[in-house]
């Protein structure tokens, strides 16, 4: 039992470690890591376990920590394998945060940080625009999308309810009226 | 005791938003400028989007890092740790718990149709916040702004850029940049 949580923290620290850029480029090393190298879920089981991380909320490598823990070790798996994957994320953002947030006035950090801002932001808006992609377009348009869309941007935008408060209602409401009209 | 609310605060709104962060990285960052800058005004807008920069530069998950820069930027590597135990609690919770009936959750109809609806939503969140921002760059009318948001935009959208080579960019200009703002003795704010 102690090897395994030990080789589910090292190997979850590999995974943590290497994905940069976050989200779906965190999944082919997932696979060879759990799939190839150590054998711990069969290729089948991989892909549930994708679809799940899908579905859920959290990142893709934290998600995938968690389920690989819990089934490979029960609770205790989890915690280890999740802790494992965020672990170079908490050494090396936290050594980047002392030392950017304390040098935030020397002015090359200055500078750099604000040329990157409006890039910054184009990035959030096509990130934004691709969501919108997967949600209006599948094999047909998905007109109950659009008009989930709109009445969120509107709520958020003009009556100023709070995201989490618009993606509970409408979320589930409208998942509700498609699933039972 | 302050201090200590101050802890839970941060603990209580990160467990919150990673428990609605459907579809990757920005979608927490959305979240989070909502709720810390415009709602608690813990942070400024400026500040969450170098947070962005600094999240993507680092390993490791967007969402993670993200809310370990807010952590350290609210209250320091206290507050770090606090929003990150805070940030892998709900997933570790739902996979655990989803992992004992996974069949039965990915076959359910009714899941499938609200995750689905879910996506649109989650567009619709984080195109609100980048539509607030753009228009707080359009009130301020400055040609400095337009101009780099238009070089923004076609590297983003015409050039597709790759993050990481956007953020080498960014160091090889700003490292350019000072050099020439020293040598001109031009004082600070030129760009801000």
């Amino acid at each position: 039992m102690m090897t395994l949580l030990i080789k589910l923290f090292t190997n979850f620290f590999y995974i943590g470690m290497l994905s940069f850029g976050g989200g779906m480029s965190a999944i082919p090393l997932v696979e060879q890591v759990i799939v190839n190298g150590n054998h711990w879920l069969t290729y089948d089981e991989f892909a549930s376990l994708i679809t799940i991380a899908e579905m859920t909320p959290g990142p893709i490598a934290v998600n995938s920590a968690s389920f690989v823990g819990v089934r490979l070790a029960g609770p205790i798996g989890t915690i280890v394998a999740t802790i494992g994957v965020v672990t170079p994320s908490i050494i090396i953002v936290g050594c980047l945060a002392y030392f950017l947030f304390k040098n935030k006035d020397i002015k090359i950090v200055k500078n750099i940080l604000a040329l990157l801002r409006p890039f910054i932001i184009c990035l959030i808006l096509s990130a934004g625009l691709k969501i919108l992609g997967l949600a209006l377009f599948k094999e047909n348009v998905d007109l109950v999308n659009g008009i989930v869309f709109i009445v969120s941007f509107i709520l958020l935008r003009y009556a100023k309810m709070s995201p989490i408060k618009v993606m509970l209602i409408v979320g589930i409401t409208s998942g509700i009226i498609t699933t039972f009209i | 005791m302050k201090k200590d609310n101050l802890l839970w605060l941060l603990f209580k709104e990160c467990f919150l938003l990673s428990m609605f962060t459907f579809g990757g990285g920005y979608v927490i960052i959305a979240l989070m400028k909502k709720k810390f800058v415009d709602e608690l005004h813990l942070l400024k807008e400026d500040e969450i989007l170098d947070i962005t920069t600094i999240a993507q530069s680092g390993p490791g998950a967007v969402a993670v890092n993200a809310s370990l820069l807010v952590g350290y930027k609210i209250k320091g590597f206290k507050g770090a740790l606090t929003c990150v135990i805070a940030t892998i609690l709900p997933p570790m919770l739902i996979l655990t718990a989803i992992s004992y009936f996974y069949d039965q959750f990915i076959h359910n109809i009714l899941i499938r149709n609200i995750l689905n609806c879910m996506t649109a939503v989650v567009a619709a969140v984080i195109l609100d916040i980048v539509f607030g921002m753009l228009m707080g760059i359009v009130k301020e009318k400055k040609i400095s702004q337009y101009s780099s948001l238009s070089l923004a935009i076609i590297f983003v959208f015409v050039i597709k850029i790759d993050i990481i080579y956007l953020i080498f960019m960014g160091i090889g200009l700003g490292i350019i940049y000072t050099i020439i703002e020293s040598k001109r003795g031009v004082d600070d704010d030129a760009i801000n």
